[in-house]
């Protein structure tokens, strides 16, 4: 696995909210001999608009794509909702000549081209699985979380729609259980796993989203696991900056830890919980510590 | 068919206002953005607005032309 390379596409929301999960991401990477390039003068996505202007979101996602066409790299993104955004635009501009055409013309504004079959985009855990490797996570793993008894939580965007993702069984995922398991944790089935967690209304309503996912909190506090582990920013905020809120909206009790996956993987990987950045979290995680 | 009629929640006309504005889907607070630097973190790209202002541009005056047809 010589010179595993990738343009970073960081996306919105995770500088913004959720920077523990790109500092665990990028130490546990580097460690795993991946370089990470950051990606010149992005911008967002396009996902968040595309409901109210699909043009703009189409331009939005191929100018990105230009971008790494440009450096001739893979793009890895961290967010699932950026990663499908910009593989649905990615293969819909090569597969759809006239879109292609439509496009480029409003791209020759800014002197830009998508030409298309140069580049690929991968999210975190697509690259962990099909890039990196299962064995080569497992043999970075020095103090295994034997004992250590997790659920996991997909989210949506990280398997559907399964045409342009094309990644794992979207009705039964298996991938982040593998990768979890590379860790030494056991990984607990639960009612509902792949139930979304509310996230993408919670702009147009702010109560069924949060009884969404507190129905996710009971299911996995149902069987006992010690914390939930996450690969999506918009999931680990419903799971963990409103996991209190949830609590006094249903007057019960959670108290589930929400991890991002590359900090389970670099506790594993004998990294410090500072490093992992684990008091970030709204949801206090030291007391997996001991369990580790 | 809403979109068309101008019913628009506000949120998503605040999302496009900050990418026409950042490049990015929420404002990022300066003091963010030093944290990360601070935290080791790489700072974060500037986008190129005056790009996004044409592309917007081009794009509006497309959909101008077509409803006049």
């Amino acid at each position: 696995m010589a010179g595993l390379n990738y343009l970073l596409f960081l996306g919105c929301v995770i500088p913004y909210r959720i920077v523990s999960y790109e500092t665990s991401s990028r130490k546990v990477l580097e460690r795993l001999g991946v370089e990470l390039v950051e990606m010149p003068e992005f911008n967002c996505c396009g996902l968040p608009i595309d409901g109210v202007d699909h043009d703009m979101m189409l331009v939005l996602a191929a100018r990105n794509l230009c971008l790494a066409e440009q450096q001739n790299l893979n793009i890895l993104t961290l967010c699932p909702g950026c990663a499908g955004a910009l593989r649905k635009v990615n293969r819909s501009l090569q597969e759809d000549k006239k879109l292609k055409e439509r496009v480029n013309g409003f791209l020759k504004e800014i002197g830009m081209e998508f030409k298309g079959g140069k580049i690929a985009v991968r999210h975190l855990i697509q690259a962990l699985v099909e890039d990196v490797g299962l064995e080569k996570i497992k043999d970075a793993v020095v103090k295994p979380l034997t004992g250590l008894k997790v659920a996991e939580h997909n989210g949506c965007h990280v398997l559907r729609p399964a045409k342009y993702i094309g990644f794992d069984d979207p009705d039964n995922p298996v991938m982040l259980k593998r990768l979890i398991e590379a860790t030494g944790a056991e990984c607990l089935d639960y009612l509902y796993e792949t139930d979304c967690c509310g996230a993408p209304i919670i702009g147009v309503n702010d109560k069924i989203p949060l009884y969404l996912a507190g129905d996710k909190l009971r299911n996995i506090k149902a069987v006992n696991a010690q914390a939930l582990i996450t690969v999506c920013p918009f999931c680990h905020m419903m799971f963990d900056i409103n996991q209190p809120r949830i609590e006094r909206l249903l007057s019960e009790k959670f108290g589930i830890p929400v991890l991002h996956y590359p900090q389970l993987l670099g506790l594993a990987m004998g990294f410090t919980p500072k490093e992992m950045a684990l008091e970030e979290l709204r949801v206090d995680a030291t007391k997996l510590l001991t369990t580790t | 068919m809403a979109v068309k009629e101008g019913v628009i929640p506000d949120v998503f006309r605040e999302l496009t206002d900050n990418i026409l504005k950042t490049g990015y889907a929420y404002r990022i607070p300066e003091l963010r953005l030093k944290k990360r630097v601070e935290k080791g973190l790489p700072p974060l790209p500037e986008t190129n607005l005056g790009d996004l202002c044409k592309l917007f541009d081009a794009i509006a005056g497309s959909k101008a032309k077509m409803g006049k047809k």
